[in-house]
């Protein structure tokens, strides 16, 4: 079963000639287990997706399922929510903020550990106004996890967070996901931190999935050949499309099984190979040109 | 689901902003105990007259103080309060951790029962401070109290309290639709006071109760009418004018709330 599914998921802004389509037919699966990635450059629509997914905004088309209920107040207790900034009363303290989201949520408040998980045990008493950005935040994780939800949507829980803070934060998110259970969705802007801590990503943009699938799939399907070889223009020409100039060489986009057969064709057309070796791209590689790419390109 | 819970971590919100919860709720007491002492001390002791008829029914007094309900300025404040308890979401954009937990319809009626429970805690404060003063007056006087408890007396200001918290119920019920609507405070505020002074204007100026039977504050006046004064006709007219108020701006409001898009609240 999937945590959180999405099937064709539309949305729309505004009447007449000034609709905006922000979501065009949206679609994956979260698992119920590990930490799933949404990407996408400003704009392209992710938080109106979570919010979407928290029932916060309505969608103009398609389907939300979460847990393979039908998204709605039933099926959304079985999630927490952190969506955008974290917003809070900054008349009250984290304690009585926590224990009125367990009243709402209508489930037993548990606020000592949550503060506890988060690291604000010592300020549980003290006003929200007084927060710092990163206090903020973790206020924020431990009220999506009020009432132990089977999955989490965080939505850049890391934003406002110095480097130990960032640290901590995905210590606690791989700690949810994989001690407790808890699935992760997370919408993050530091492909670095994601590409660490995500299992799957789903690239949006401009409203659509542009990729989707394992990391690790993911950057091994745009892994290349990188050649230092004489001379390297002729080289290109000769292999045509799959290779480019590239860092004073070639970079050749080939299967990993052809590699070797590559090379000897080369040597023995008297090319001089003088290294080779395979470059594997990271994420933010990946995402930038998943997200440049011209419309009619994308796979 | 614990709706007693919802309402409690309401009741908490608007306790915990004491500078709202008094302005929004006890100014109105306040300010009508200030009256009614003042009345007392200045007008009533220096000139050697009474309010007090020669027997004192307390709650029947009591009940009489609550046509506070109708008072424009009070309108103002109460309309405060009530903007403070709808508006707390939207300004604090804290709808994000109440919606995907609990549905729509259950948060705004939680919203609607503690405006509801403040403005009869309002009201209730306002013929306490009443009965206290009249309780002062007759002892400083020893004046007869004939009647402190009659069956009458508690008919009548059962009656006065139903009709100044429908009457009330009105003017939440428009507050909260303007709050939601505009998703301001302030917005809500000045409209709901300036619909309740328009309201009072066209009373005065344009024309008689038959013709604007179906204004909430005629109807409101109507029933204080039938509470005082027996057999008068109307009562049951005017109590369905304010119902259907009730019932077509709170309706409103939770359709409106129930379909609005919370991109930025």
């Amino acid at each position: 079963m999937t945590a959180i599914a999405l099937s064709c998921v539309s949305k729309s802004f505004g009447w007449g000639t000034g609709r905006t389509l922000v979501l065009d037919q949206v679609s994956f699966d979260v698992p119920e287990t590990g930490v799933y990635g949404l990407l996408g450059p400003n704009g392209a629509g992710k938080s109106t997706l979570l919010r979407i997914i928290c029932g916060l905004l309505r969608h103009t088309g398609g389907d939300v399922r979460l847990f393979g209920e039908k998204a709605a107040v039933r099926s959304r207790s079985m999630i927490g929510v952190l969506v955008d900034s974290p917003t809070f009363y900054p008349f009250m303290s984290a304690r009585q903020f926590l224990n009125g989201v367990a009243d709402v949520a209508g489930v037993k408040a548990e606020t000592d550990g949550l503060l506890k998980l988060v690291d604000l045990t010592r300020a549980a008493d003290q006003r929200i106004s007084g927060f710092s950005l990163g206090m903020r935040q973790r206020l924020g994780i431990a009220c999506a996890l009020v009432g132990r939800p089977r999955a989490v949507i965080l939505d850049e829980p890391t934003n406002g967070l110095d480097p130990d803070g960032m640290i901590e934060m995905r210590g606690l998110i791989q700690r949810l996901s994989y001690e407790e259970g808890v699935a992760v969705l997370l919408s993050s802007h530091l492909l670095d931190e994601v590409e660490k801590i995500a299992d799957r990503v789903v690239i949006l943009n401009q409203g659509r999935v542009v990729a989707e699938g394992q990391v690790s799939d993911l950057l091994g399907r745009q892994e290349y050949l990188w050649l230092d070889v004489r001379p390297a223009e002729a080289v290109v020409a000769r292999l045509g499309s799959v290779a480019r100039l590239e860092d004073d060489g070639v970079a050749v986009t080939i299967a990993k099984a052809d590699g070797a057969g590559l090379l000897k064709s080369l040597i023995l057309q008297g090319f001089e190979v003088r290294e080779a070796k395979w470059i594997r791209p990271n994420l933010e590689s990946f995402f930038l040109a998943e997200t440049r790419r011209p419309e009619g390109m994308r796979r | 689901m614990s709706f007693r819970r919802l309402v409690q971590a309401e009741l908490r919100k608007i306790l915990v902003q004491k500078s709202l919860f008094v302005t929004g709720f006890l100014a109105v007491p306040a300010f009508a105990l200030l009256l009614k002492v003042l009345m007392q001390v200045v007008v009533f002791r220096r000139t050697g007259r009474s309010d007090l008829a020669e027997g004192v029914d307390l709650l029947t007094m009591a009940a009489r103080s609550l046509s506070v309900s109708g008072n424009t300025l009070a309108h103002l404040f109460f309309a405060l309060g009530v903007a403070a308890i709808f508006s707390l979401e939207y300004r604090y954009l804290t709808w994000r951790h109440l919606v995907p937990r609990q549905s729509r319809f259950w948060l705004c009626l939680a919203k609607f029962v503690t405006a509801a429970l403040c403005l009869a805690f309002s009201l209730l404060f306002v013929a306490a401070a009443d009965g206290i003063v009249t309780l002062l007056t007759v002892g400083m006087d020893e004046h007869p109290i004939l009647s402190v408890f009659t069956v009458d007396g508690l008919a009548t200001f059962a009656m006065a309290f139903a009709s100044g918290m429908l009457e009330l119920l009105v003017l939440l019920a428009l507050t909260a639709l303007l709050t939601i609507a505009f998703r301001s405070a302030m917005v809500a505020v000045l409209t709901a006071f300036l619909v309740t002074l328009a309201s009072v204007l066209v009373q005065a100026y344009i024309g008689s109760p038959q013709e604007l039977w179906w204004l909430p504050a005629v109807a409101a006046n109507e029933m204080r009418d039938a509470t005082f004064t027996p057999n008068q006709p109307g009562l049951l007219l005017s109590a369905t004018i304010l119902v259907g108020w009730v019932a077509i701006l709170g309706g409103a409001s939770f359709f409106i709330f129930q379909r609005q898009e919370l991109a930025n609240e």
